[in-house]
C-alpha cells in the first residue's frame, strides 16, 4: 500500500499552483459554474474557459490533438485538488467534456471531432444532454423520441427533459428511436445536434431552488443531416452507455466539494455564540459535526480506491457506483446536519439553497435505487426480480 | 498509488485463510464459545509458525520486523472466522509496547510465542479520552487500583499498565494481581478486570509514548471488524440466492437487494478506510495514523452493528437461532463496536481533531 502521489504528479500540482497564482483573478475566484449563471458570470466565465484552455487546463485527460495533454488519472486528481483549494471555478462544460466528449473521440468521424471538440473545450460551444423524456427516465431505453430517415435528413419529433444547460446550449446530444420495432435497447441512435435548427423549442425549467437550471426540450419536424449521427445507426445505447465508464477521476473527486461543504458548516458554527457559551462546545453539534467530517473522510477513502484502480489501469468496476452512492448519501448528511448545527439559520442563504440543491444528487444521472439495483446484481449476483 | 494488498501480502493472507477455514472452522469456534482461555495451543503453534506473532517485533529483538499493513492481513482473517486467539491483545498490544519500551527480553518470548502479553489501561470511570490520566496509583513500586475490559487477560502472562506517573509491567501471576473473567455476548472475545492490590511492578517508560499502542489496537480491531463484516455479508449473500420464498429466491426481492447492496457499500466504505489507517500508521506522521485510525474506529462502532443485524434479518427465523453461524458475526460486530471505546468517544476525538484544532 502507498498512499503518496507519485512525485510527476507532484510536480504537476506544483505547475498548476504556479499558474493559478498567477491567473486567477478576484472576479473569477468563487463563481459557480453550474446551473442558473447570470448573463454577467457568464461572460467572465467564459472568459475564464478561454484562458484555461489556452494552458491546456480544461481536459487535460484528452489526446494532444484536441487540445489535452494526455494526462493520466493522477493529474486530473491534482488538478481538481488545487483548483478547489483556491476556489477556481471549473469549466463551462462539464456534461460536453466528461459525458459527451468521450463518446465522440469514441465513435465520431473525423469531421465530427474536428468540429465539436475544439469549441467545447474553449468553452465557446456549450452543449447538452438529451436523455431523459418525461416517460422515459430510470428506464432510458424506453425513450419515444423518434428520428425517421428521409433522404439525406433525419426528422424529429418529441420532447426530451431535465435537460441541464439546456437553455444555453449551443449543440446537444439526443437519443432517439430510430427503429420502433426493435427490442428496445437496439432501436435507438445517438444524434449530435444544432440548438438553433428549426422546429426545436427549448423551455427553461424552473428547480426546486428557484433556479433556472435545467429546461425541457420539443422536437416538431426538425430536419438534420444524416452526418449527425454519431457511431452506427441504431447502436445509440451502446455509445450513450459509453460515457459512463469515463468518469472515474470525475467521481473520485466527489470528495471534494463535499469536504470543503463541511469545513465551511465547522466554520459558520465555530463563529457562533449560543446562549453564552461557543457553539462548538454543544455536545450535540459536536457529534454531528464529527460525524459529517468522518463521512468526508471516508468518501476521500473510496475515492482513493477509485484513482488507484484507474491508475493502475484496471478497468473501471463497481466502484464507481459505490461512490456516487456514498456521495449523494453524504451531501444528504451534510445538508441535514447544517439544520441540527444552525437550527432556523439553515433555511437561509447558502445552507437553505443546499439542503434544496442537494436533494438532485441522488436522482440525476441515475437514481441511487437504480445504482443499488446494479450493485446488486452486477456486483453481487441477485437474481433479477 | 496503491490501496490494496501486495502480491506477497495476498499470498499470507491465502495461506492463513486456507489454514483458519481448514482448522479453525465454525466448530472450532463453537467448542471454544465463552471458554475463559480458549484450547487455542495447537492454533496458537501454527501462527507461532506462520510469523504472526514476530510480526510486529523488530528485527534486531528477533522479529521480523513488519508493520501494521501486515499485521491487517492477520487480523481481517481471523475476524472473518471469529476467532478467539489473543493475537490482537499479544501481537499488536503487548508487542508494540514491549517494542516502544525496549524491553528486549521479553520480546523475544512474544515473537517466539512463549509468552502471550496484553495491554491494561482502562478505567471504569473514564474513556479512553482521558487514558493519559490513569487513576491506577503507585507507590513504592507498587500498583493499586482497577483496570477493566484488559483484553485476554485471562491467557496473559504478562501485562503492560499504565499508571500514575509511567507504564508498568507485570506479570500476570504477580502477588497482588487479581483477574476477573467479564461474560460478554460475543463469546468469541474474552475481556477481564484486572485489580492491583500493592503489586509490585517494573517501570518501563513514560505515559506518553503509548499513545500509538492505543491507535494500533483501535486499527487492529477495526480489520477484524472488517473481517467479520465481510463474512456477516458473504453468508448472508449466499443465503439469499438459495432460501426461496413464493417460489424464488428471496434475493430477487429488491427489498432484500438493497438491504445487500447497502451492507457491500459499507463494507467497502470501511475496507477503503482501514487500508488507509493501516498504510498511515506505518508511513504518515503520528499525528495523522492518529486521525485514520480514530475515523475508522468511530465509522464501524457508528455502521457495522447495522450490517450484522442486516444479515440476522436475511436469514429470517433460522437467523435468530443459535444453529446458524450468522450470530457469530453480529456478535463479534457488536464487541468491535463498543470496546476500545465506541462512537460517543471517537466522534468526541474527531470533533477535537476537526473543530477544536
Ligand atoms: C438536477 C438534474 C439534472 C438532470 N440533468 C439531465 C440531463 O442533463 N439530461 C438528461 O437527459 N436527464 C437529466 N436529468 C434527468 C435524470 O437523469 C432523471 O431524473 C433520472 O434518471 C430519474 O428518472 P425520472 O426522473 O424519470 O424518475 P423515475 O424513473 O420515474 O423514478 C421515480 C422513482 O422510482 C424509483 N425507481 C425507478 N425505477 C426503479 C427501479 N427499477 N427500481 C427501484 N426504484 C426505481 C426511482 O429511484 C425514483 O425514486 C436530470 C435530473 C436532475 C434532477
Amino acid at each position: 500500500m502507498d498512499y503518496r502521489y507519485p512525485p510527476e504528479a507532484e510536480a504537476f500540482r506544483q505547475q498548476v499552483r504556479g499558474w493559478l497564482e498567477e491567473n486567477l483573478t478576484d472576479e473569477v475566484k468563487g463563481l459557480d459554474n453550474r446551473g442558473d449563471i447570470e448573463p454577467d458570470d457568464l461572460l467572465i466565465l467564459k472568459g475564464w474557459n478561454k484562458k484555461l484552455a489556452e494552458e491546456r487546463m480544461v481536459a487535460i485527460s484528452w489526446p494532444e490533438e484536441f487540445g489535452g495533454r494526455a494526462a493520466g488519472v493522477m493529474d486530473q486528481v491534482v488538478l481538481a485538488e488545487e483548483m478547489h483549494r483556491v476556489g477556481a471555478p471549473g469549466p463551462l462544460n462539464p456534461i460536453g467534456l466528461n459525458n459527451i466528449a468521450p463518446s465522440i473521440m469514441t465513435y465520431g468521424t473525423e469531421e465530427q471531432k474536428e468540429q465539436y471538440l475544439k469549441p467545447m473545450l474553449s468553452g465557446e460551444h456549450i452543449w447538452c444532454q438529451g436523455f431523459s423524456e418525461p416517460e422515459a427516465g430510470s428506464d432510458l431505453a424506453s425513450l419515444r423520441t423518434r428520428a425517421v430517415e428521409d433522404g439525406d435528413d433525419f426528422v424529429i419529433n418529441g420532447q426530451k427533459v431535465w435537460n441541464t444547460l439546456g437553455h444555453y446550449a449551443d449543440y446537444c446530444e439526443l437519443l432517439v428511436r430510430t427503429d420502433p420495432d426493435a427490442p428496445k435497447h437496439a432501436g435507438i441512435s445517438c444524434l449530435l445536434i444544432d440548438m438553433k435548427t428549426p422546429g426545436i423549442d427549448v423551455r427553461p425549467l424552473t428547480t426546486m431552488t428557484g433556479a433556472k437550471e435545467f429546461a425541457e426540450i420539443f422536437f416538431e419536424d426538425v430536419r438534420v443531416p444524416k452526418s449527425a449521427l454519431l457511431g452506427p445507426l441504431n447502436q445509440g445505447w451502446m455509445v450513450a452507455m459509453n460515457t459512463l465508464s469515463n468518469e472515474r477521476a470525475g467521481i473520485a473527486n466527489l470528495h471534494l466539494g463535499v469536504r470543503r461543504k463541511i469545513a465551511g458548516l465547522i466554520d459558520e458554527a465555530k463563529s457562533r455564540v449560543v446562549d453564552g457559551k461557543p457553539l462548538t462546545e454543544n455536545p450535540v453539534v459536536r457529534s454531528r459535526l464529527a460525524k459529517a467530517y468522518m463521512m468526508g473522510e471516508m468518501q476521500k477513502a473510496v475515492g482513493d480506491v477509485s484513482i488507484a484502480g484507474a491508475a493502475n489501469g484496471e478497468p473501471p468496476g463497481a466502484e464507481s457506483s459505490i461512490v456516487k452512492i456514498c456521495w449523494t448519501e453524504i451531501e444528504h448528511l451534510v445538508a441535514e446536519t447544517s439544520a441540527a448545527v444552525l437550527g432556523a439559520d439553515a433555511l437561509t442563504d447558502r445552507w437553505g439553497d443546499n439542503r434544496l440543491y442537494t436533494r438532485a444528487t441522488s436522482i440525476a444521472g441515475g437514481t441511487t435505487q437504480v445504482n443499488r439495483n446494479i450493485v446488486a446484481r452486477r456486483v453481487l449476483g441477485l437474481p433479477k426480480g | 498509488m496503491e490501496t490494496n494488498y501486495s502480491a506477497e501480502q495476498q499470498a499470507f493472507r491465502d495461506s492463513l485463510r486456507r489454514y483458519l477455514s481448514d482448522k479453525c472452522d465454525q466448530s472450532f469456534i463453537r467448542e471454544n464459545w465463552d471458554e475463559v482461555v480458549p484450547h487455542t495451543e495447537e492454533l496458537w503453534g501454527n501462527l507461532v509458525e506462520m510469523g504472526v506473532t514476530a510480526l510486529l517485533v523488530p528485527e534486531q529483538s528477533g522479529g521480523l520486523g513488519m508493520g501494521m499493513v501486515d499485521m491487517g492481513v492477520v487480523m481481517e482473517e481471523l475476524g472473518r472466522r471469529v476467532n478467539p486467539a489473543p493475537v490482537l491483545a499479544s501481537c499488536v498490544g503487548a508487542t508494540s509496547a514491549a517494542a516502544i519500551y525496549h524491553c528486549n527480553d521479553l520480546l523475544a518470548t512474544l515473537a517466539d510465542g512463549s509468552k502471550i502479553g496484553t495491554v491494561a489501561f482502562e478505567e471504569a470511570d473514564k474513556t479512553l479520552l482521558s487514558w493519559q490520566q490513569p487513576g491506577v496509583s503507585i507507590k513504592s513500586g507498587k500498583l493499586n487500583g482497577t483496570k477493566v475490559r484488559v483484553l485476554d487477560a485471562m491467557a496473559a502472562d504478562v501485562l503492560f499498565v499504565t499508571a500514575a506517573d509511567g507504564v508498568y509491567l507485570i506479570a500476570a501471576d504477580a502477588d497482588g494481581v487479581t483477574i476477573e473473567a467479564t461474560e460478554i455476548v460475543d463469546g468469541s472475545r474474552r475481556i477481564a478486570d484486572v485489580v492491583f492490590e500493592d503489586a509490585a511492578a517494573e517501570k518501563v517508560g513514560e505515559l506518553a509514548d503509548f499513545a500509538p499502542v492505543i491507535d494500533r489496537l483501535l486499527v487492529g480491531l477495526s480489520a477484524d471488524a472488517l473481517g467479520a463484516a465481510e463474512m456477516a455479508l458473504f453468508t448472508s449473500l449466499e443465503y439469499a440466492k438459495e432460501r426461496e420464498q413464493f417460489g424464488v429466491p428471496v434475493g430477487s426481492f429488491q427489498a432484500v437487494q438493497h438491504m445487500l447492496a447497502e451492507m457491500f457499500q459499507q463494507v467497502e466504505m470501511a475496507k477503503a478506510g482501514l487500508h488507509y489507517a493501516l498504510w498511515a500508521l506505518d508511513d504518515a506522521e503520528a499525528e495523522e495514523g492518529h486521525r485514520a485510525a480514530v475515523l475508522i474506529k468511530a465509522f464501524i462502532a457508528e455502521e457495522f452493528p447495522h450490517v450484522g443485524a442486516e444479515a440476522v434479518q436475511i436469514f429470517g427465523g433460522a437467523g435468530f437461532t443459535w444453529e446458524y453461524d450468522i450470530h457469530l458475526f453480529y456478535k463479534r460486530l457488536l464487541s468491535a463496536e463498543l470496546l476500545l471505546g465506541g462512537s460517543d468517544v471517537w466522534l468526541e476525538e474527531l470533533a477535537r481533531i476537526a473543530i477544536d484544532r
